[in-house]
């Protein structure tokens, strides 16, 4: 997979405010539309996705959620947007759809083929399973950092 | 030969990420296994002589085999009991 346009600042929030997990995700999905990653359509997509199969997953020190949906057309390139909120909003659980999970730390991924889709997921989740990295996300006040920190844990 | 089927709601991506994790455990512990990675719609038809059915969403349903939440592999939290309790229906 193509790594160099996977991430870069523009896709990163560090500083954002959501009333709900929608406006959450539409934050994200205007950072990628903005950046020419996805197509609009993408974004309602994944509103469609998260009432079927919810994204909420709490990690040991903080609640994360993976917005995503099928890529169809509408994903022109591979990328992840972040988006770490000042107050957490409400996901669905991704184990247990009837449990909310508070979610500050968001991932919106935006991946064609398969192949390298699961690979990437792999890598993420070890990246979710230390918890200096996910602390580290949860406190700099650098996007270049955080950049950094995934682009060199998805290698 | 253990048959462990690996099941996650939406596709197949949550349960890939369980499914190696486990595939290195039991190597790790010399047991050999056949995994199958199916969505959790499928496990009803896929039952014949499994031995454990792990899922990363929780199931309601008793299947009448035994069965391990694998959430742990995702999360983190629990990793290890997670294992043990993975290791104890295939031992």
């Amino acid at each position: 997979m193509n790594m160099t346009n996977l991430l870069n600042e523009k896709l990163i929030c560090l500083d954002g405010t959501a009333a709900d997990s929608t406006e959450a995700i539409n934050l994200l999905g205007t950072m990628m539309v903005q950046d020419g990653y996805i197509h609009p359509s993408y974004i309602g997509a994944i509103h469609k996705r998260e009432i079927n199969f919810p994204t909420g997953i709490v990690l040991a020190s903080c609640g994360i959620a993976l917005p995503h949906a099928t890529p169809e057309d509408n994903v022109f390139k591979n990328g992840i947007a972040v988006l770490r909120l000042k107050q957490p909003v409400q996901f669905h659980s991704m184990e247990n759809p009837d449990d909310n999970v508070s979610v500050t730390l968001l991932f919106m991924l935006a991946l064609n083929g398969s192949e390298n889709h699961l690979n990437m997921l792999q890598k993420l989740f070890a990246i979710f399973q230390q918890e200096t990295l996910v602390q580290c996300m949860q406190q700099t006040t650098s996007a270049k950092e955080v950049c950094q920190l995934m682009l060199d844990n998805l290698k | 030969m253990k048959k462990i089927i690996v099941a996650c709601g939406g596709a197949v991506a949550t349960s890939t990420v369980a499914a190696s994790a486990i595939k290195d455990l039991c190597k790790a512990n010399q047991i050999p296994v056949e995994i199958i990675q199916i969505r959790m719609s499928e496990i009803e038809s896929n039952l014949d002589g499994v031995d454990l059915i792990v899922t990363t969403m929780r199931i309601k349903k008793d299947f009448g085999k035994p069965y391990v939440n694998g959430m742990a592999f995702l999360s983190g939290i629990n990793k290890e009991t997670t294992e043990e309790q993975i290791l104890s229906y295939l031992k």
